[in-house]
């Protein structure tokens, strides 16, 4: 029974995906055709003449109504055929395979960072003591508030120039893709994308602490003699559910502080590909790398349910 | 089951701070592992390219001329290249693969002897057979191993109608009509190893180039680096250099940053406002005016760039030194005419305008525009070539605005201005954009009436470029086009603003690198000190 409706909500989810997925392809593909630009005209330059950009443009199937066009790329799109990329001159997904792991490493990095950071900040948020109570409120608010580009700008010029304790940029140093080189390489820009959702959890951490604290749940579980290990275990497994909550709806914040991010850092990741591909009017890369992002931040939200399923049984027998 | 502590709180901190210190231990660890192992004699360039193109002979291309300079030059060589071994002159045609060449007086036979000895680095022999498999690749749809994708970067094989094989070291191009660009045009046109493409087709070139050139493709890094090892059997002046690595880094700040932190060597397009603090801190910087004509292109079809007066009154009406100098800091030199001084076609006479705001107000007046002039401009907001183009722009804008020209600045990104362009109908009055006039062959939409996206047109201006893309004598070609510059000039056809220099910045261990007057580079006397 309680498997049934486990499964029924993953099913309804992942429908809910495509039907998300859809939308958000169709919705690019009409919105990059409305911003003025010709992908023929781009490569082949201003010299080139009008019978050539109309050949090119042939070849690419740019001539063809807008709804035919979407319906054949939706088409192709659902065999796993991202097509051409006219820009980059190979095939989209060949494109997008590298940038995506690269986005997915600085990702999980910055995920990891986020919890540290919302922990850490939660438990002092919530702390005995006025003084830590306060420097965290403050350190909070400038990280919520703190631009992703202007970190990742003085991160940059803090730790890799003027103290060099970090490299300035890229994945990994070549011929060298050990952990912690790829590790020393992503914490810079994972810190930049971290701060403000780690704060976001730290705060809804410490509200479910406080709202805690206020009860007389934390006393009688002293009462019975449990360890303060114990109790703190006690305390965060109730303030959990909402966190991952959190943490998933950040990664979508994550997604959009990448584009700046990942081109201070030079990492060729989605976000820096997708910069590329709308400045170059390159549709089929375009779509498919938006696609692609669309589909990570609905996973990821998907995974937080589970997640949180899995956490709290009142959510997984659908008692909340 | 511990009872121990009464304190909570307290335990929750030292929680935090245990939680503190291991992410304390995880930094410390990463940042041992920051730094790799050093070869000898490796450059390590920062370039503003975005992405890497595909390897293949033509298509690198679409990653603009930087993937030409720092990819397709290392890799590949053409028949002839652009001479830029005297930094104090324009670059020139120079003989690469082929050593030299005879022009059938019609102007439609080129007879090319090539360079003996010389073998693709996978030691296939370079001959007549190879130039000729290659040439079929690009342009023979019945060869079996055409490629449609690669003519579209080689307009110049437009020309060609045949090419046959002489002996093992000589082949003839017939071109159907007479081209005097022929030799110039060819430099990119890259020769691949036939024995690679035999078994491994265009997919493998893309992957893994096989050519001539002084160095050797080593790896790739998708979109991020790709690095080029010696070629130590070229057959020419083999490099010092035991290995150049290109990193990616489209961000001009991350671009500096990487220079500071000793990431990279070596810089492109290094940012004008970092040039003083670069140098303070020990870095050399480099520049050399070359042929990119940073301009205003006025459209004088329309009111009031249809007046002779009004574009001259543009011209009169800037204080070219103080973009130059005070704004870009050296970084670029004033341009007084069409030509720039590294130009192969600029004479110094033909610099006929300067900064003279009381002759500008006049020659409104003139015009009947006593009152000032409203024009909007369209301008590309960045780019590698467009300088800096909004500082530069505003800065103009401040300077017509003292003749009471008043200026409405349009900024668009690179594809918008293309498609306006394109499209014909952009509502401007002038487009800012910054190009090379290095080819004359495909100066057509610029310059040529009826062809030229901003208007222009100049029936003398044409009979003399006609005149000279027929003449195959070197100096009679470039008083051709010379005459040509001159009466653009004197036409006013733009505003003519500043020619970049190509600021570079790099370590103080890169050695032996003079900067010719020109976007293309070498680095056969480059070194690591």
């Amino acid at each position: 029974m309680r498997h049934n409706r486990l499964v029924r909500f993953i099913g309804s989810r992942l429908l809910l995906t495509v039907i998300t997925a859809f939308f958000v392809s169709m919705i690019v593909f009409f919105a990059v055709r409305a911003v003025p630009g010709d992908p023929a005209l781009n490569v082949l330059g201003l010299q080139s003449t009008a019978a050539d950009r109309e050949a090119l443009r042939r070849v690419m199937g740019l001539d063809q109504p807008l709804i035919v066009q979407f319906f054949n790329w939706l088409g192709h799109a659902i065999t796993g055929d991202f097509g051409y990329s006219y820009s980059q001159g190979r095939p989209v997904a060949s494109v997008i395979g590298p940038a995506l792991g690269n986005t997915l490493l600085l990702g999980l990095a910055a995920s990891i960072l986020a919890v540290i950071i919302g922990l850490a900040m939660g438990n002092a948020a919530t702390s005995r003591w006025r003084g830590l109570r306060r420097t965290t409120d403050w350190i909070e608010a400038v990280f919520l508030s703190a631009p992703q580009y202007t970190v990742a700008l003085i991160l940059l010029i803090c730790f890799a120039v003027l103290l060099p304790l970090f490299p300035a940029g890229g994945v990994s140093t070549r011929g060298n893709g050990s952990v912690t080189d790829i590790g020393s390489h992503l914490l810079l820009p994972a810190v930049a994308l971290a701060l403000a959702p780690g704060a976001q959890m730290a705060r809804s951490l410490k509200t479910s602490i406080s709202t805690l604290q206020a009860t007389e749940l934390l006393p009688s579980l002293r009462a019975r003699g449990l360890s303060p290990l114990r109790i703190t275990v006690h305390a965060h497994h109730n303030a959990l559910p909402p966190m991952v909550t959190v943490l998933g709806i950040q990664v979508g914040t994550m997604l959009g502080g990448a584009l700046f991010v990942e081109n201070i850092f030079s990492i060729p990741g989605l976000g820096a590909l997708v910069v590329q591909s709308v400045a170059l009017r390159d549709y089929t890369l375009i779509q498919a790398v938006s696609l692609l992002i669309a589909v990570i931040f609905i996973v990821v939200l998907l995974l937080a349910d589970l997640l949180n399923a899995l956490l709290d049984p009142r959510i997984r027998v659908g008692q909340l | 089951m511990h009872h121990a502590m009464p304190r909570g709180g307290r335990r929750r901190l030292l929680a935090l701070l245990a939680t503190v210190a291991a992410t304390a231990v995880v930094l410390t660890g990463c940042a041992s592992g920051g730094s790799g192992a050093a070869v000898k004699q490796e450059l390590v360039i920062g370039s503003q390219m975005a992405s890497l193109p595909s390897l293949d002979t033509g298509a690198i291309t679409s990653a603009g001329y930087e993937g030409q300079r720092l990819i397709g030059n290392l890799v590949y060589e053409g028949l002839t290249k652009r001479d830029v071994s005297d930094p104090t002159k324009p670059a020139g045609v120079g003989a690469a693969l082929a050593k030299s060449w005879d022009i059938s007086s019609d102007g439609l036979s080129y007879t090319f002897h090539l360079q003996k000895n010389v073998t693709f680095t996978d030691g296939t022999k370079f001959d007549a057979s190879a130039v000729i498999y290659n040439i079929h690749r690009y342009m023979d749809k019945n060869d079996p191993h055409y490629d449609p994708k690669l003519i579209t970067y080689y307009a110049v094989l437009a020309y060609v109608q045949d090419v046959k094989k002489v002996d093992d070291s000589t082949v003839t191009f017939t071109l159907n009509k007479p081209f005097a660009f022929f030799l110039a045009d060819l430099y990119n046109v890259y020769f691949a190893s036939p024995t690679s493409l035999d078994k491994f087709g265009s997919a493998g070139q893309a992957k893994k180039p096989v050519g001539t050139g002084p160095f050797i493709f080593d790896s790739e890094t998708p979109n991020q680096s790709i690095s080029f090892v010696k070629n130590q059997k070229y057959w020419g002046v083999v490099p010092k250099l035991d290995r150049i690595t290109v990193d990616l880094i489209p961000d001009p700040a991350a671009r500096t940053a990487a220079l500071r932190s000793g990431r990279v060597d070596w810089i492109e397009a290094a940012q004008p406002d970092d040039f003083t603090s670069l140098k303070a801190a020990g870095f050399a910087t480099t520049g050399n005016s070359f042929d990119w004509e940073w301009s205003w292109q006025l459209m004088t079809q329309e009111k009031p760039f249809n007046d002779i007066r009004v574009r001259q009154a543009m011209n009169f009406a800037i204080d070219r030194d103080a973009i130059a100098k005070d704004l870009l800091h050296g970084t670029a030199t004033p341009a007084y005419q069409m030509m720039a001084p590294a130009s192969l076609y600029y004479d110094k006479a033909n610099n006929i305008y300067n900064y003279d705001p009381a002759k500008a107000k006049q020659l409104l007046a003139d015009a009947g525009y006593s009152g000032g002039i409203d024009i909007t401009v369209g301008y590309i907001t960045s780019g590698s070539g467009s300088m800096q183009a909004k500082a530069m722009d505003e800065a103009l804008q401040a300077q017509l605005a003292k003749v009471n020209i008043r200026v409405t600045l349009a900024p668009v990104d690179f594809s918008g201005m293309y498609a306006k362009l394109g499209a014909g109908n952009t509502g401007w009055q002038a487009a800012n954009q910054a190009f090379s006039l290095e080819q004359p062959s495909s100066w057509g939409w610029t310059l040529q009436c009826g062809s030229s996206l901003f208007g222009y047109c100049n029936k003398g201006f044409d009979d003399l470029r006609s005149q000279a893309l027929v003449t195959t004598d070197d100096a009679a070609r470039a008083k051709l086009l010379t005459e040509a510059g001159s009466l653009q000039t004197k036409d006013a056809g733009w505003m003519y603003v500043v020619n970049d220099t190509a600021p570079r910045a790099m370590s103080a261990s890169v050695k032996g690198y003079v900067q010719p007057k020109s976007w293309w580079i070498d680095f056969n006397n480059v070194s690591m000190g």
